[in-house]
């Protein structure tokens, strides 16, 4: 994987994290909602591993948001 | 057969006009009160019921009562200076005009008695006097009204000769490439002049002079090519003799049979009369029958064709073992054999998801369904995009999450019907130039139009035309600016409260009323960052606000931003602010760029969603599916494009199916993309032409274009309207049957006979589509989805009574700014748009005699940036962003404001693309054209990536001609 498809996916991460609240719910979860709508697993995949292993760049309700992806271990 | 006022019968006369019939002068308009009252009168003993304000002509016209004339056609409104149409009225001296006189209940009118036809012909037998009578050498024999009136009117002798003063012999106007002009033939009928104004609106011609001397002249007495005229051929189809005349028809002579089809240019969706002799096009004619277009068209539709027969089509198949090789013609088993091995082979090494398909928007809706079916039923999975990806995603995300439907809520004849009109980030005289006719036509009778745009766009000052409020914001700042309007609304109590009480949910419209209530989003806070001052902003907003009726026109101005989808929302939830929904005159209405767009998304070419917009991961909406097509759809969405890009980078996506659309040039961050290209081992492009995009790669499936194949186009309306074939695809196989053979190839079956087959299918499976088909279409001439069994006749306004989605959502739209910020080393914002000659990539348009007004893509420039940077107009520049450069000359002007700079992206040589990021919207990924920080400054050469492409253009040519060798 190069860096510069994780790069993509953590400014995605982080801008869907800026922008996504629409609703009354939680932010984190309004992420998550919406990630899971649109994101294969594998994109899910390589951000909940990064978030494992590092997630420093990450902001926080992108990060909470992770833990609520659907069908990623 | 007696006709007495029965409104249902009267309204039955409206319900069966005939579209090839001239009523010599239009329809009262429906925004005229009088169309609504009906009065009766009697023609030649004939009692018929009309509206009010329409001529006596068209009401004989309508009991088939033919009245001779000349000036008078029923595009424009009567002028009243041939005199041919006189007719007697009871109990009134003389004669009237009938063109110009209007019904009045109980009126006798006769048309024809001995009087008449003796004044018919003396005004026939001056005409003819000083007109050339080479009838049968002329180009319009046999088209040619002067000849029928002639005829009809039995016109025997012409007492005047010919020897006197006269006009026989002034030059011709061969300026222009598509039409001649030669006065010699000119009635001066003025039909030219008010097609012009009326029909276009672009007011390029006049009649210069008065009595005899009087001529028709374009622009300041110039040639046709020097004027203002934009070439939309209005004039040309108006003039009733052979004056104005195509070049087609004068080189061909006068085609013998006509086809009706859909135009393939922009989300207009034209219809046109395909006029041939054998299988050779000779000229396309709007059809007044279209319900998109009403018989007006602009200069692609119209003129620009020639690309379907050009020698550039690439018309057998190809195969290479890399890109490095040159290419081997070969059938189409062997070549679609060679692709379906290949991609297997991909799969088995890397994995069900390492392969995908893009659809094309320039495609048919039949084709475009069925790539998305071979993604996913014969490649297993879901990495299925369009290029609407780039373009309108945003819309489909916006619209969706507020209203309930990812599509525009009009049709286009409800601006008619608009009081304010707001166009934001949309050029329509440029990129949707048939709707900005009719939309300038609404203007001229006094609605007002607030733009906002960061650049002076043509609608903001034209003849008789000028915007009320043009706000000229920073680029990237439309949600700050539509947040400011909504402030404005909300803290003045302008909004349309009984609305939202009833239509729209109301824990989320408080919790927005508080959010947008917040200072921050004021005017006076927003002035800075859009940089129009606060008063402009309050204005406008009033202005909408307080419209019986206001409609917002959106373009890719307002969808290609990192705030993409955050804007589309605003602009949504101004339009249920002030209840402007569900009625005609008002609406969000996205101007959507390719003329199958709205199709192309309707058909399930995203990623996460089955054709009708329904998700994946829902256990319903794939059952259908999977038992028609006989297997499991994965759950999980699939790849976006520029998802597909980093992972080909990556490694993990190694094969792709690429119909109709040519990435490499039109996706942003070229350099990135062809990195990504460059790293696939299949890449199977089918297409019309050799483009960027095939360069890379290894299976070539020549495309068939719009005359070579049956199918339906979906307009920006959700129009469906037919494509009809006439003449045989030059690559041997239509696109949809190109699909089929390689779904064959891979093992999955594919059956289908006709494009109709395929449409049943997708209305079998599509709750909205349901009731579309074929037949249908042959009755109705086109349809706007939803249409079933609720909407049986299909669906022109939506959310007349509720929201799709029930009520109406407001969504939270706190302005973000792009990361894509001016900075010393970048100080200027560039932005990206078109110009009406050519269409998109240009692959079509620069293959046509359109080229001549758009030779290349230059940089607008504002004069004070220009002088800053020590540059002159013509110079070659420099433009250069984070991401790469490129040289382009420098037109300075005054449309763009300081610090703001432009350019169009037609010619693939100018790599617009190079210079644009990867930012994008954070809902959809569609990239940010329209926002990128730039340097300018002079340049020697062009850029290094200029003539890196030079080099690798130039070899990959060579390979195709090796292949023909
Ligand atoms: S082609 Fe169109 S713009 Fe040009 S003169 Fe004719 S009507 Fe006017
Ligand atoms: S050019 Fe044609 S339409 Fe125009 S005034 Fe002459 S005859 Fe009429
Ligand atoms: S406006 Fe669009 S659809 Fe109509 S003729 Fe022009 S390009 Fe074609
Ligand atoms: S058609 Fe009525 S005056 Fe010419």
């Amino acid at each position: 994987m190069s860096s510069i498809e994780l790069e993509h996916l953590i400014k995605m991460l982080n801008q869907i994290a800026d922008n996504v609240l629409i609703a009354d719910e939680d932010e984190a979860q309004c992420v998550a909602i919406h990630v899971n709508k649109f994101w294969t697993r594998s994109m899910k995949e390589t951000v909940a591993q990064y978030a494992r292993e590092d997630g420093s760049e990450l902001k926080p309700a992108a990060l909470n948001a992770v833990s609520m992806f659907r069908n990623v271990n | 057969m007696l006709k007495t006022y029965d409104p249902k019968n009267a309204a039955g006369i409206n319900s069966t006009i005939d579209p090839e019939k001239d009523y010599g002068t239009p329809a009262v308009r429906i925004d005229d009160e009088r169309s609504t009252i009906f009065v009766g009168l009697t023609i030649d003993a004939q009692q018929v019921s009309v509206p009010r304000g329409t001529s006596i002509m068209r009401a004989a016209a309508l009991i088939n009562i033919n009245v001779p004339k000349l000036c008078a056609t029923d595009s424009i409104q009567a002028f009243g200076s041939c005199r041919l149409c006189l007719v007697e009225i009871e109990g009134r001296k003389g004669f009237s005009a009938s063109c110009t006189t209007t019904v009045e209940e109980g009126l006798v009118v006769r048309t024809q008695t001995d009087q008449i036809a003796v004044l018919r012909r003396n005004v026939m037998e001056l005409y003819i006097s000083d007109h050339p009578l080479d009838c049968l050498t002329c180009a319009a024999n046999g088209d040619c009204e002067l000849q029928d009136v002639a005829g009809e009117v039995g016109l025997r002798e012409v007492r005047y000769g010919f020897e006197g003063e006269n006009h026989l012999n002034v030059e011709k106007d061969t300026s222009h490439s598509y039409f001649t002009f030669d006065p010699g033939k000119c009635i001066v009928c003025s039909r030219c002049v008010r097609a012009c104004e009326e029909v276009q609106g672009t007011y390029a011609l006049t009649v210069d002079g008065r009595g005899f001397e009087s001529k028709i002249v374009a622009g300041q007495n110039e040639k046709f090519m020097g004027s203002e005229c934009v070439a939309c051929g209005a004039c040309v189809q108006a003039c009733p003799t052979a004056s104005l005349m195509e070049n087609s028809v004068i080189d061909q002579g006068l085609p013998e049979h006509s086809v009706v089809t859909t135009c393939a240019y922009c989300g207009v969706g034209c219809s046109f009369k395909a006029e041939l002799k054998g299988d050779q096009l000779v000229r396309m004619v709007p059809f007044k029958g279209g319900k998109a277009n009403h018989g007006h068209s602009c200069v692609k539709g119209r003129f620009a064709f020639a690309y379907a027969t050009h020698s550039d089509r690439v018309t057998s198949p190809m195969i290479r073992n890399s890109i490095d090789d040159p290419w081997r013609q070969v059938g189409w088993n062997e070549a679609v054999t060679f692709a379906a091995t290949r991609i297997r082979d991909i799969q088995k090494q890397y994995g069900r998801n390492s392969v995908g398909g893009i659809t094309s928007s320039r495609c048919t809706n039949e084709e475009t369904y069925l790539v998305q079916k071979l993604v996913r039923a014969a490649f297993g999975n879901n990495n299925v995009d369009t290029c609407a990806r780039v373009c309108h995603s945003p819309t489909g995300y916006g619209l969706k999450t507020t209203l309930g439907e990812s599509a525009g809520t009009q049709t286009f004849d409800s601006v008619e019907k608009a009081d304010v009109i707001m166009v934001i980030g949309a050029n329509p005289t440029d990129a949707h130039p048939v709707f900005a006719a009719q939309m300038k036509q609404r203007l001229l009778r006094g609605a007002k139009l607030i733009v906002a745009d960061p650049r002076r766009i043509d609608l903001v000052r034209s003849p008789h035309v000028e915007s009320d409020y043009h706000l000229n914001l920073l680029p990237g700042t439309n949600v700050a600016l539509l947040n400011a309007m909504a402030h404005v609304i909300v803290s003045e109590g302008l909004e349309d409260g009984e609305f939202v009480a009833n239509r729209c949910e109301q824990p989320a419209f408080e919790r927005w009323r508080k959010f947008i209530s917040e200072p921050r989003n004021s005017p006076d806070a927003m002035a800075a960052v859009t940089g129009i001052v606060a008063n402009e902003i309050a204005a406008a907003a009033r202005l909408f606000a307080t419209a019986k009726n206001a409609a917002i026109y959106y373009g890719l101005g307002v969808t290609e931003h990192s705030q993409g989808s955050t804007a589309v929302m605003c602009i949504a939830n101004l339009a249920m602010l002030t209840g402007n929904i569900g009625r005609e005159g008002v609406g969000v209405n996205p101007l959507r760029g390719q003329n199958n767009v709205q199709g192309s998304c309707d058909m399930g070419s995203f990623p996460h969603e089955l054709p009708g917009y329904r998700h994946v991961s829902i256990d319903s909406v794939r059952k259908p599916f999977e038992e028609h097509w006989g297997v499991t759809i994965d759950n999980e969405p699939g790849l976006r494009i520029p998802n597909m890009f980093d992972a080909a980078i990556s490694g993990n996506f190694k094969g792709l199916y690429c119909q109709g659309e040519d990435i490499a040039q039109s996706d942003p961050d070229t350099q990135h993309v062809e990195e990504a290209l460059r790293n696939l081992e299949c890449l199977i492009v089918q297409d019309i032409f050799f483009n960027e995009t095939a360069k890379f790669a290894h299976v070539f499936l020549p495309g068939a274009s719009f005359l070579e194949k049956d199918g339906t186009f979906t307009n920006a309306e959700r129009r469906i309207s037919r494509v009809r074939k006439v003449m045989a695809p030059l690559g041997g196989k239509a696109d949809w049957e190109a699909t089929v053979a390689l779904a064959n190839a891979l093992g999955y079956e594919m059956n289908y006979e006709s494009p109709s087959e395929i449409m049943d299918e997708i209305a079998e499976l599509t709750p909205t589509f349901k009731g579309v088909s074929f037949e249908l279409l042959e009755e109705k001439g086109s349809i706007q989805w939803p249409c079933n069994d609720e909407a049986p006749d299909g669906t022109p306004i939506m959310h007349v009574d509720e929201f799709v989605r029930g009520d109406g959502f407001f969504a939270v739209t706190e302005y973000v700014a792009t990361d894509e910020k001016v900075t010393k080393r970048y100080p200027l914002l560039l932005t990206t748009g078109r110009i009406l000659s050519q269409y998109n990539v240009g692959a079509q348009t620069r293959r046509t005699e359109n080229i001549q007004w758009h030779v290349e893509d230059v940089l607008e420039i504002h004069p004070h940036d220009a002088q800053d940077r020590g540059v002159n107009d013509g110079d070659l520049v420099q433009v250069s962003s984070r991401v790469g450069q490129t040289a382009l000359r420098a037109e300075i002007t005054d449309r763009v404001q300081p610090g703001v700079v432009y350019t169009t992206f037609h010619h693939p040589e100018s790599g617009a693309n190079v210079i644009t990021t990867d930012n994008s919207d954070w809902a959809t990924n569609c990239p940010e054209y329209k926002v990128t920080a730039v340097q300018v400054g002079r340049a020697a050469q062009r850029s290094n990536w200029q003539s890196k492409r030079a080099l690798f253009s130039e070899q990959q040519i060579l390979h195709v001609n090796e292949a023909e060798s």
